[in-house]
């Protein structure tokens, strides 16, 4: 399912800057010794402070430049963790709808979605296996009732393998697997419970980055695609183009100082402008401590 | 040291914009596959969870899917899942700003009978921004206000949703009904939406404010000029609905010390008006004449002075000259109290603002008028010397 959207902004950026931090550590003795250097270097420490863009507020324009909707992100005090969404619509005072998120051991627990009344619409809750991976899900609506559940699997190295969706009932209705290559995830099968494909989606990479998402329909034939347009390391641009060919519709995305997204704009497939959204965000800076050789 | 966190960004884009992805195409198929309303309602609920645009076409399709099958859930449970699941379908197609479901949105509010089904498919509608709906909503909105519906809370619901959608349809002809909203038989809420809605609808609402005047009672013609004012009309559009708005103050006979009361209020406002957005030629005059001479207290006779004043122009300069001339007059006759030397004071000050040589000799005449007292004298040559 498509869930923990902002968590998983704040676990991708922490990741990378501990990537990141691990490889400039390790990489500047290794490369003098090969270099023949006989300097002795000593280890010494110091401390990194890395700024998080974190996402507070995101607006939403029509083409014109009106402003539709906004959503209000409240954060913890650590300002890691995602508390309430709260979207709101300019025509009205009050949120049309609430985001609520609850968390046990530093992982989300569940979503509660409310409407603009404040009567809940529909709640999500998330159990994790021993290991800390994602295990299962389900959705409940308003009165509690489970309407749906998902079961995941997960291989050696944490990489999800599979996505068993359930009806209310706890049948299965549909399995999807994942394959990985050398680059990443890069098939995606969905069958349905007789074993019957019903699409299969191929990722390609580029330089080690996603290029490419090729949607497949259950005869196989190709549906639509969605090719990642980069500069630099940054994405510009997701173009959707039909089986064909053509382009569908393009978003652009611009970045701030802070390193995060600033604002995406929606274009059809003319190039006109559909809409746009802006980005806000404030800075949470990290501190670490990091090994260098001297 | 300090770094940007930049690198994971772009893997991260993908949950935050809403790519589409497996758990889209999975849902999509499970929604088709759904047998009996318990399944399409939890596909749908999964399916607009997901936040995501490239899912219209489906939720479109099973909006239209479920106005087909309508008869089929007569039974209560199933008719209070059916309004639930046409609800989330109807959010999301305005969410997502589907065009091609205005229609579909449109037979929901006039075929399903919840209330809150029809409000949320008119609010989609406009978030869709399809004019081509502006005037059924207002229509709607409309009678609406005419009476309490029998069930008081459904009629609240869609008249709420109502104002919404006018309000993001931005089209002027939301704008009578939801002035009349303001003022209905609904509660609080939905009253104060229409207020706060209001001044949103159209930028330059006075063709309807000026309709709202010729045929209203005296608080409701206050109560539009003030929305004018408040509007973002260009300053001689908000003038013309205070020519009016002044002139219907002055032919109206009221009842009763309220409604006298109510009148000179909207003539007031009319003359601060003029003031404020400098109001010239000759149109405004014989309201302001009236204010002066028929005024209902000091105050509206004072913002008759100044919006003559403001003016500049002959026909003002001549009614503000024909003014002083009869204080004047009156004080050389020996007519003399507090009101007519605050009230001489504020016309030189006026015809000084004028700056239109005609008031020049019943400033003469007052400056060299003993009867007044020094400091009327003394305003009477200032203004001369700045016209001079």
């Amino acid at each position: 399912m498509k869930k923990l959207t902002y968590l998983s902004i704040c676990t991708l950026v922490i990741a990378s800057i501990a990537l990141a931090g691990c490889a400039t550590a390790a990489a500047s003795p290794a490369a003098k010794a090969k270099e023949g250097t006989v300097t002795q270097k000593t280890a010494k420490q110091r401390t990194v402070v890395t700024k998080v863009p974190v996402l507070v507020k995101e607006t939403s324009f029509y083409s014109d430049g009106l402003v539709d909707q906004y959503i209000v992100y409240k954060l913890d005090d650590t300002k890691k963790l995602l508390l309430e969404k709260a979207t709101y619509d300019t025509s009205r005072s009050d949120p049309v709808e609430r985001l609520t998120f609850e968390y046990k051991d530093g992982r989300e627990t569940a979503e509660t979605l409310y409407e603009s009344d404040g009567k809940v619409r529909s709640r999500h809750e998330l159990s994790y296996d021993a290991k800390g991976f994602l295990a299962s899900e389900r959705v409940l609506d308003s009165k509690g009732m489970i309407q749906s559940s998902s079961a995941y699997a997960f291989d050696a190295n944490g990489r999800k393998t599979e996505w068993r969706v359930l009806d209310a009932s706890g049948s299965a209705k549909a399995l999807t697997s994942y394959v990985y290559g050398k680059d990443g995830l890069s098939v995606i099968e969905m069958r349905d419970i007789g074993g019957k494909v019903t699409g299969t989606i191929k990722l390609e990479y580029s330089d080690g980055k996603l290029g490419k998402r090729s949607y497949f329909g259950p005869d196989g034939a190709l549906e639509k695609y969605e090719a990642y347009v980069y500069s630099g390391a940054l994405l510009s641009s997701l173009e959707s183009h039909r089986a064909d060919g053509s382009l569908a519709g393009k978003t652009a995305y611009e970045y701030g100082s802070s390193g995060g997204v600033a604002k995406a704009s929606e274009y059809d497939a003319s190039g006109a402008l559909r809409a746009s959204t802006s980005y806000e965000y404030i800075v949470r800076e990290d501190s670490s401590i990091e090994t260098y050789y001297e | 040291m300090k770094r940007i966190a930049s690198i994971a960004l772009v893997l991260a884009l993908g949950v935050v914009l809403g790519f589409a992805d497996e758990t889209t195409e999975i849902y999509k198929v499970l929604y088709q596959q759904a047998e009996g309303l318990p399944q399409k309602y939890a596909a749908v609920l999964n399916l607009v969870g997901l936040n995501d645009k490239s899912t219209a076409s489906v939720l479109a399709s099973a909006l239209d899917e479920l106005i087909a099958t309508q008869k089929s859930y007569q039974a209560g449970v199933d008719q209070e899942l059916y309004a639930k699941t046409v609800r989330l379908l109807c959010q999301a197609l305005g969410d997502y700003k589907y065009e091609a479901s205005a229609s579909s949105l449109w037979t929901v509010s006039q075929d399903v009978a919840d209330p809150l089904a029809e409000a949320e498919a008119i609010m989609a509608i406009g978030k869709i921004r399809d004019l081509d709906y502006a005037e059924r909503i207002a229509i709607k909105l409309r009678d609406l206000n005419l009476q309490p519906t029998a069930d008081r809370d459904a009629g609240e619901k869609v008249a709420y949703g109502c104002i919404v959608a006018l309000d993001k349809l931005k089209d002027s002809r939301g704008f009578s009904p939801v002035f009349f909203a303001t003022d209905a038989w609904y509660s609080q809420r939905v009253r104060q939406q229409a207020a706060q809605s209001l001044p949103n609808i159209a930028d330059d609402p006075t063709d309807a404010i000026k309709a709202i005047l010729g045929s209203e009672s005296p608080d409701r013609q206050l109560r539009a000029l003030t929305a004018e004012t408040a509007s973002k009309a260009k300053s001689d559009r908000k003038i013309e609905a205070a020519i009016l708005a002044l002139n219907l103050g002055h032919l109206k006979v009221p009842h009763d010390k309220a409604e006298a009361k109510a009148l000179s209020d909207l003539r007031k406002l009319a003359l601060r008006s003029f003031i404020a957005y400098k109001a010239t030629g000759a149109d405004p005059v014989d309201g302001c004449s009236s204010s002066y001479t028929n005024g209902l207290d000091d105050e509206e006779r004072l913002f008759a002075l100044a919006a003559l004043g403001v003016n500049g122009s002959d026909p003002a300069a001549s009614v503000l000259r024909d003014i002083l001339l009869k204080l004047n007059e009156d004080q050389q006759a020996g007519l003399t109290d507090d009101t007519r030397n605050r009230m001489a004071k504020a016309a030189i000050d006026a015809a000084s603002s004028s700056k239109n040589k005609l008031v020049k000799p019943a400033l003469v005449a007052i400056s060299i008028n003993e009867k007044w007292s020094g400091g009327v004298i003394a305003a009477a040559q200032v203004a001369l010397k700045a016209m001079q």
